[in-house]
């Protein structure tokens, strides 16, 4: 758990971050949402103290950090953030081992460890670990950007717009990517970005920040319902909100009884692509298939209700 | 093999050649003698004078290198940044003097010989390595230096694994400039009578032989050039192997 209580940021005169407090759950994803100059990045980059705070105090499972060496406190959180940071001089198996190497563990635990992250995020240790990073593609040296960060095996992970700089395709397999990961090691991520739509896809909460202040802090679904304020409604799009709420579930959870026939949807597709699928092809109702069977069926009425205000 | 490098092979060669053998090249020498002067530098080894004149010049450039890479270090430390204007002003007063100077008021305290023409082109050389070293380490990609402290990378760690490194490539340009300045201001060493090939040319200004001025001359010339080159194509090594290629040298 990562409480933020009462920080503030000034630079001579200028408050970057004023008086936010945000307690982050253990295992869930928070994206930090904001324009640029929002103090978004200055507040995740104080949970590592990259940034030392003004005034509060951030504490990690109850320890406060204002006590932890930053270079101690950094081994133990991951960081990953846009144009990847790789190390250019170094191959990939050499950067991803940088904080094992830096904790001092032993060769083969860490040429283990590189070997088991570079073929979890489907890169071939055998063709990449000794490579440099500029050999690499963008969506690779990201990939290896984020092995690097979760080599030590952080409970937290720490990203600062990791996905701006990827064309769109390849940013939306890394996002899936990125939750897969998140299940998989339950790893709690602080992201900071400026993409709503990422936020929402993304996040378990979201925290709206604008000129130094949080704004609202909740989960997407009641940040698109009830936003606080009417800059949250214009981040989020005033004509986006009933497709960003059925962007949130997806089409498993929303069966109904019923046969029709035609092209079927996945049952893992969300609720948006439903949607656009039924819009698109003129139907009233689509067939759900799940493995291969057809499960029942999702339609028009239902979706357009479940896109209405949550009341 | 590129025209380039065969060209620098054939010249390498050939003052490999000359300095071993000089009289093998006599003939040619002799078109610039009157009245049956030497055709070839007859008061000591040509190769002798030469490797002493490498040796000055490699001692004076590597304490240069000692002192303006450990000052730049310092100076971009955050305890040494108030430091900054001050060694930026030591390095350059040391380029603005002119050697000859240096070796005139270093005489009476060091004697005559090699002691004050190394002093000379060690302060000769300092400013370039060490004005090349800070832009290396000011101008390093700030994702690359943000990532290494976000590692968790202390102070030192990140200076010796991740800034001195990606800065090599511009330090090595500082020293490149740097030696080829002293090649050729060590000639004038032997006006206090260190051993240098300045005394070839020394020599044949006295006595009015060109041929031992050109001989002088050429291989102070051809050493740099070779030099430069080599150090050059180092550096371009360097900047691929880290992937900065397209980050200009200094």
């Amino acid at each position: 758990m990562i409480e933020i209580d009462d920080i503030t940021k000034t630079y001579t005169g200028t408050t970057v971050v004023d008086r936010v407090t945000l307690t982050i759950q253990p295992h869930t994803i928070c994206v930090i949402v904001g324009t640029s100059g929002s103090g978004k990045t200055t507040l995740m980059r104080m949970i590592n103290k990259l940034v030392e705070p003004t005034s509060g105090h951030i504490r990690i499972d109850g320890e406060d950090i204002a006590g932890i060496p930053a270079y101690e406190l950094r081994r133990r959180i991951g960081y990953a953030i846009q144009g990847h940071g790789l190390f250019p001089h170094r191959t990939v198996g050499q950067n991803v081992a940088t904080v094992p190497k830096l904790l001092g563990w032993d060769k083969k635990k860490t040429a283990d460890r590189v070997e088991e992250l570079l073929t979890l995020f489907q890169l071939d240790p055998a063709e990449f670990r000794d490579r440099l990073p500029h050999e690499l593609s963008g969506g690779q040296q990201q990939r290896v950007g984020v092995a690097r960060a979760l080599a030590a095996s952080p409970n937290i992970l720490l990203m600062d717009e990791p996905y701006g700089a990827l064309d769109p395709v390849i940013r939306a397999k890394a996002q899936e990517d990125l939750l897969a990961i998140q299940r998989k090691f339950g790893t709690t991520i602080v992201l900071v970005t400026h993409d709503m739509e990422e936020a929402i896809h993304l996040g378990d909460t979201i925290a709206v920040m604008d000129k130094g202040k949080l704004l609202q802090c909740a989960r997407p679904a009641e940040i698109i319902a009830n936003p606080a304020t009417p800059f949250v409604a214009e981040l989020i799009g005033t004509s986006e909100r009933p497709f960003r709420l059925l962007s949130l579930a997806k089409v498993a959870d929303h069966i109904e009884p019923g046969e029709v026939t035609g092209e079927p949807i996945e049952a893992t597709a969300s609720l948006r692509e439903a949607y656009a699928e039924l819009l698109w092809s003129g139907r009233p109702s689509l067939p759900v298939s799940s493995d291969g069977q057809i499960v029942g069926q999702v339609t028009l009425a239902a979706l357009s209700r479940l896109a209405a205000r949550p009341q | 093999m590129k025209p380039g490098n065969i060209i620098r092979l054939i010249v390498f060669v050939t003052l490999i050649l000359f300095l071993a053998k000089p009289e093998l090249f006599s003939g040619f020498f002799s078109l610039f003698t009157k009245n049956n002067q030497p055709a070839i530098y007859n008061q000591g080894s040509l190769l002798d004078i030469t490797l002493n004149h490498l040796g000055i010049v490699l001692a004076a450039t590597a304490a240069s290198t000692i002192i303006a890479v450990g000052l730049a270090i310092i100076v971009t430390r955050p305890f040494g940044a108030e430091f900054l204007p001050l060694s930026r002003s030591l390095a350059n007063i040391g380029q603005t003097f002119p050697p000859v100077a240096v070796l005139a008021l270093a005489v009476p305290m060091l004697g005559f010989g090699t002691a004050p023409t190394l002093v000379a082109l060690f302060l000769y050389g300092l400013l370039p390595i060490f004005e090349n070293t800070l832009t290396g380490l000011t101008n390093l990609p700030p994702a690359v230096t943000d990532a290494a402290k976000g590692v968790g990378m202390t102070g030192w760690q990140r200076l010796i694994k991740v800034e001195l490194p990606l800065a090599l490539p511009v330090i090595l340009a500082g020293i490149r400039l740097s030696v080829v300045i002293s090649l050729a201001t060590a000639t004038i060493g032997s006006t206090v009578a260190a051993r240098t090939l300045g005394e070839v040319i020394i020599a044949g200004l006295l006595s009015s032989n060109t041929a031992f001025v050109l001989q002088g001359g050429l291989i102070v010339g051809v050493l740099a050039v070779l030099i430069y080159d080599a150090l050059s194509a180092l550096e371009r090594y360097l900047m691929a192997r880290t992937g900065q290629l397209g980050r200009a040298a200094a």
